[in-house]
């Protein structure tokens, strides 16, 4: 059934001493939800900046759809179709929040009037579209990582890297995110996301990549994941045997 | 925007051309024929400025570069091939605007202040290789003495005795570059520009070619400065180096911009009507009694303006104007 869309092979980068991203080789099919975990400085982001094209790998080799994208540009792989979404947001803070998921829109769509039904259309996927009219400023930070996957969404991506969309939130927002996810993935999109948010990362991915230290320690079905031993040493802690 | 405020705001933008057009018939002095023709040209500059460095938010403060260009364009294409200044504003458009491409390309790998100060560098490179040489590309420029343009007085020199002429010319290609300002703003080029002006690393990761985006505004921007430099060039009929790859006009342009609300199509203009005739009013009525006075004055309403209005006075005036709409339908309802 599985029609692999992404491979990262042997990817490193280092920063002088430090390695980041240390020889990870990752698989993606289509139609899945693939969690990324690890502790804080794990290198998991900048995994995804190496992705998106924002950085570039030393060594690797990155292919999306067959294709070979490790020294693209950032903009190109976009339009290939990788949509991101940011750890950090990012607003456009002099738009309001519709014209920010037009921004996204744009890339397909050519005129503003068919743009603006488009975004329209995402925002009500994610459910925001009451706040359309808000300045990309004046969101709290639920609805501004909302704002961000309704954007990375708006530029049709075949895969959505979503970067820590649920951290800061509330059990509440927490349960509306991992329902926007599903829905999306249903919508036909291939998901890779960066969480902590352990609970949640096992009921939503297909499978695991578990980083630490800039090296795959463990990968498997989140059960698999969750009872391997080193993966309980470096990230979820002791805790767990007493 | 929906369609009927946009209506609106295009009768409002029609009658401010109609009143404009009216000025030189009531005010026949030549003094105010001047000054509304100053007043108009720091507009037009402010406006094809504001493509840059408001839509695309990139803080140039080296338009005098292109309007200087084009002025030595124009200039001699009308001298020595005798190409009518009309066509010849569109060629040295061109012409600039692809120089400024070429210039653009490597300068946009900076960013920031460094961007800024890579613009300054252009104008005072330019304005100095122009004192330097007396002669470029085997055309004389007359170094620093300047280019005195030959009289030949028809209307395909664009030589107007009465300056009434140049008023008009000034205001309908100010109706061009907001205009062209207006569909820019309402198109995917628009957004583009403002989602780069905020942040280019988002930008660049929703699929816009933020190099590509950033070099169309500035070719734009650049035609129009120097189609500018060429309306300057036969309107005083004289150009020299220091008078049009001036640092102080371009940084004049950018002021009148952000004090009228950068990155809004009309702001350059009310930045241009409030503050170039309070500078040439200032200059010709104190210039001779207190020397620096005009622009202390100047710089200390740019300075109030920075402070208390960082967006520009035109947010202030929509404010206003918001406030007295609903004050008359209180008072309708009751």
């Amino acid at each position: 059934m599985s029609e692999e869309i992404m491979r990262v092979e042997h990817v490193t980068k280092r920063y002088g001493g430090l390695v980041a991203v240390n020889d990870v080789s990752i698989q993606v099919n289509r139609g899945e939800i693939i969690g990324l975990i690890g502790p804080n400085g794990a290198g998991k982001t900048t995994l995804f900046n190496i992705l998106s094209g924002m950085e570039k790998c030393n060594t690797g080799r990155i292919y999306f759809l067959g294709q070979d994208i490790t020294h693209k540009q950032v903009h190109e792989i976009c339009e290939l179709g990788i949509g991101r979404t940011f750890q950090i947001v990012q607003p456009f803070e002099n738009l309001t929040v519709l014209e920010n998921v037009m921004v996204g829109s744009f890339l397909h769509q050519k005129q503003v009037e068919e743009a603006r039904a488009h975004a329209q259309g995402i925002l009500e996927l994610v459910g925001m579209q009451h706040l359309k009219d808000v300045p990309g400023h004046g969101l709290n930070l639920r609805y501004m990582k909302s704002m961000e996957v309704a954007r990375a969404l708006a530029t049709n991506p075949s895969l959505l890297l979503l970067d820590e969309v649920m951290a800061g939130l509330n059990p509440t927002g927490i349960e509306a995110v991992v329902a926007t996810i599903k829905r999306i993935r249903d919508s036909g999109v291939t998901i890779l996301v960066i969480e902590h948010v352990i609970k949640a990362i096992m009921s939503l991915s297909d499978r695991i990549y578990v980083l630490d230290q800039g090296k795959l320690i463990a990968e498997g079905l989140p059960d698999e994941v969750i009872n391997n031993e080193d993966v309980i040493k470096s990230y979820l802690g002791a805790k767990k045997h007493a | 925007m929906n369609a009927k405020s946009s209506l609106k705001r295009n009768c409002q933008m029609i009658l401010f051309f109609v009143i404009a057009a009216a000025f030189p018939l009531v005010f026949t002095n030549s003094y105010f024929k001047q000054l509304g023709t100053i007043v108009l040209l720091y507009a037009f500059y402010a406006s094809a400025w504001n493509i840059l460095g408001g839509y695309a938010g990139q803080l140039s403060l080296g338009h005098g570069a292109y309007i200087g260009l084009g002025a030595y364009i124009t200039t001699v294409l009308f001298s020595e091939f005798y190409i009518s200044p009309w066509l010849g504003m569109v060629i040295s458009g061109l012409m600039v605007g692809l120089f400024a491409v070429a210039i653009g390309y490597p300068c946009f790998k900076l960013s920031g202040v460094y961007y800024s100060l890579s613009t300054i560098a252009l104008v005072n490179v330019m304005r100095l290789f122009f004192i330097a040489e007396d002669t470029i590309f085997g055309f004389k420029t007359g170094s620093s003495l300047g280019y005195k343009i030959e009289w030949r007085g028809t209307l395909i020199d664009m030589q107007f005795l009465d300056k009434k002429y140049y008023f008009w010319l000034i205001l309908l290609l100010l109706a061009v570059v907001v205009f062209v300002s207006h569909r820019i703003k309402n198109s995917k080029t628009g957004y583009y520009l403002s989602a780069i002006s905020t942040n280019q690393y988002a930008a660049s990761s929703l699929g816009i070619n933020t190099t590509y985006y950033k070099l169309k505004a500035l070719f734009i921007s650049a035609f129009f400065a120097a189609v500018g430099g060429s309306f300057y060039a036969m309107f005083i009929q004289y150009i020299d180096p220091a008078s049009v790859f001036n640092y102080d006009t371009s940084v004049e342009m950018t002021v009148l911009a952000m004090v009228g609300g950068r990155s809004t199509v009309v702001g350059p203009i009310i930045g241009s009507l409030l503050l170039v005739p309070l500078k040439e009013i200032a200059r010709s009525n104190l210039g001779a009694s207190f020397a620096g006075l005009p622009l202390i004055i100047y710089g200390v309403i740019l300075m109030l303006v920075v402070y208390f209005l960082p967006n520009g006075i035109l947010p202030l005036f929509k404010h206003w104007y918001s406030i007295i709409l609903r004050r008359r339908r209180e008072d309708l309802s009751v």
